[in-house]
């Protein structure tokens, strides 16, 4: 399905560009993880993992952590968000959008 | 903004790594306002993810680690805050495309009189920048969640008046926004609400006495910035 690499050459620079997208009238497509406190629920898992998107969501990880010589929450939501982008389509999600239209 | 963890963000990473390695992820598509001037650009994204996706349902949170496996990931789009252009403009497009909304709105947004609303809004951290229907109200009727919640969406309670939790919030604060929100909420759906969701996105952690309240006060599940949080 992903036709587009999931880690842009210029990670800082794609994590700040959709970073400044107008959040209150778009579509922003995300992840998140579903987890059971409860440990009442059956195993194993049954949708597919996907270890590429694991594999890249780390190495984005270390590389914030390394430029900025720390990882916070808020780098996490980023590099979420560059990654679902880059994963939903075959092309990055944000051409969909229409930057023409942003509220100022 | 401050999004709080409930461990370092080095081991919340990892975390998050693991689940999605071990087929724990869930795509959303999240949406606050959804004005109409950009009917357009939502009806031609949504062609585009839809055929790609398998729509996330009600029934499936209590049943993803024993569901039949999914070919196409799942999908989940996600409404906040409950501005009436979620139903006017967005609903319809995903209900043609097949898709269960997910609605996650402060639950005393919907009984501020409309003369109030866009004022309200701006007091609660609740953007509302393209205002399409000037001299009337912003957010959904109860009327229009009921109709809403009767054709299978999901409905969840951002708190009573989109509030953040953090470690220090007092009690009276906790009792109104978890509980209070909760049984407002039901009063206006018509029906049990066991999904919050904290402004911000707080997880299970920040507050252990408003983790306990979560689950006094009835609430199965917590939505937060990175994960979907079953709590019993």
């Amino acid at each position: 399905m992903t036709a587009t690499p999931l880690l842009p050459d210029d990670l800082s620079a794609e994590m700040d560009r959709l970073g400044n997208r107008p959040y209150a009238e778009i579509g922003v497509p995300m992840y998140l993880v579903l987890e059971d406190l409860t440990g009442t629920m059956p195993q194993p898992l049954r949708q597919a993992g996907d270890p590429e998107l694991a594999a890249a969501f780390t190495k984005a990880a270390e590389q914030v952590a390394a430029a900025k010589g720390t990882l916070e929450a808020g780098d996490i939501a980023r590099i979420i968000e560059v990654l679902a982008d880059r994963s939903f389509l075959s092309r990055p999600f944000s051409d969909l959008s229409d930057e023409s239209l942003a509220t100022k | 903004m401050t999004l709080l963890l409930a461990k370092t963000a080095t081991e919340t990473a990892r975390e998050l790594a693991a689940g999605h390695a071990g087929g724990r992820g869930l795509r959303l598509m999240n949406y606050h306002s959804t004005p109409r001037k950009r009917e357009a650009e939502f009806a031609r994204q949504i062609a585009a993810y839809a055929p790609a996706h398998t729509p996330f349902r009600k029934a499936d949170l209590d049943r993803w680690s024993a569901a039949a496996p999914v070919v196409r990931p799942w999908l989940m789009p996600v409404l906040f805050e409950g501005f009436r252009d979620n139903v006017d403009v967005l609903l319809p497009l995903l209900e043609d495309a097949g898709f269960t909304a997910w609605f996650i709105l402060p639950s005393h947004f919907p009984n501020v009189p409309a003369a109030e609303q866009r004022g309200y809004a701006r007091a609660h951290t609740l953007h509302y920048h393209v205002d399409e229907y000037p001299g009337e109200r912003i957010v959904m009727t109860w009327a229009e969640a009921r109709a809403a919640a009767a054709r299978g969406h999901v409905f969840a309670c951002h708190s009573r008046n989109h509030a953040a939790v953090t470690p220090d919030t007092p009690e009276s604060v906790l009792q109104e926004e978890i509980v209070t929100a909760k049984h407002e909420m039901e009063n206006g759906l018509g029906q049990e609400v066991d999904i919050f969701c904290w402004l911000h996105g707080a997880e299970v952690g920040i507050n252990p006495r408003a983790d306990d309240l979560l689950r006094e006060a009835g609430y199965r599940y917590l939505f937060s910035n990175f994960r979907l949080q079953r709590l019993q």
